[in-house]
C-alpha cells in the first residue's frame, strides 16, 4: 500500500471511529446511566458525565491520531511532532483506563452493576492501558527515528 | 564542530558556480549549499571524492579542522 493510500485509508478509519462515538455518547451513555439509576438512585448524571468525559478523552486522542496519519500521507512520518503527539495520546489512554477503573471500582463495590457491564468495562480499561503502553513504546521510537532522519537529511 | 567546509574557496579558484557542480557531483544545488554554508552533519565518501575530481583538488583542500571552531561550538 502506497504512503498516501495507508494516510488515507488511516484518517477515513479515525472519521469512522469518531462517529461510533458521537453515537455512543448520544445511546449509550444516557443507557448506562439508566441501568445505574435503576441500581443506585441519583447515579444517572454521574454516570452518564463520566461517561461524556471519557469519550471527550477519547475525541483527543484520535485528532492527535488524525494529525499523525496526515503527516504520514505528508512523508514527514517521523517527527519530534508525531512523537509528542504519541505521547499526547499515550496519557490521554492512561486517563481514560484510570477513569474506567475507577468507574468499575466503584460499581463493583456498590454492587450496582450486572457481570456484563462490569466485564466490558474491565475490558476497556484494559484496552486503553494496551493502547497507553504502545503508544508511550511508538513515542521513544519515533523520537530516535527522527533524529535518525535529520542526520540522514544533512548527510551530504 | 571543528571541521571547517572551504568548499567556497575551491569554487572561487576553479570559477566554477554551485549549481554547476552540484551538476558534475551528481547531487542537488540545496545540498550543495548546504554543504557549502557548514550545516551539512556528515559527508559520504563518494561525494567527496566527486568533489576532489571535479576541482580538482584534495580532501585536506576542502577540509579544514579547526580547535578553535570546535572550542567556539562548545561555547554555544
Amino acid at each position: 500500500m502506497k504512503q498516501k493510500e495507508l494516510s488515507v485509508w488511516l484518517r477515513v478509519t479515525a472519521i469512522i471511529i469518531g462517529i461510533f462515538l458521537v453515537l455512543a455518547c448520544i445511546f449509550l451513555a444516557p443507557t448506562s446511566g439508566r441501568e445505574a439509576e435503576e441500581s443506585v438512585p441519583g447515579s444517572y448524571w454521574w454516570t452518564v458525565i463520566s461517561l461524556y468525559i471519557t469519550a471527550v478523552i477519547a475525541f483527543l486522542a484520535l485528532g492527535n491520531a488524525y494529525l499523525i496519519f496526515t503527516d504520514i500521507g505528508r512523508d514527514r512520518s517521523f517527527t519530534r511532532i508525531n512523537a509528542l503527539r504519541l505521547r499526547r495520546i499515550s496519557i490521554l489512554a492512561a486517563a481514560d483506563a484510570a477513569i474506567y477503573l475507577i468507574i468499575f471500582g466503584v460499581l463493583a463495590v456498590i454492587g450496582s452493576l450486572n457481570p456484563v457491564g462490569l466485564l466490558i468495562r474491565g475490558a476497556i480499561a484494559l484496552f486503553c492501558a494496551g493502547a497507553s503502553a504502545a503508544s508511550a513504546a511508538l513515542s521513544h521510537l519515533t523520537v530516535k527515528a527522527a533524529d535518525i532522519q535529520a542526520d540522514n537529511d544533512l548527510t551530504i | 564542530m571543528g571541521i571547517r567546509i572551504n568548499l567556497d574557496v575551491m569554487m572561487a579558484k576553479r570559477k566554477i558556480s554551485l549549481t554547476e557542480l552540484a551538476s558534475r557531483v551528481g547531487i542537488t544545488a540545496a545540498n550543495l549549499s548546504v554543504l557549502k554554508t557548514g550545516k551539512a552533519k556528515a559527508i559520504r565518501f563518494s561525494t567527496l571524492e566527486a568533489l576532489c575530481r571535479e576541482l580538482k583538488c584534495q580532501p585536506g583542500d576542502i577540509l579544514e579542522y579547526s580547535q578553535e571552531d570546535e572550542l567556539h561550538g562548545k561555547e554555544i
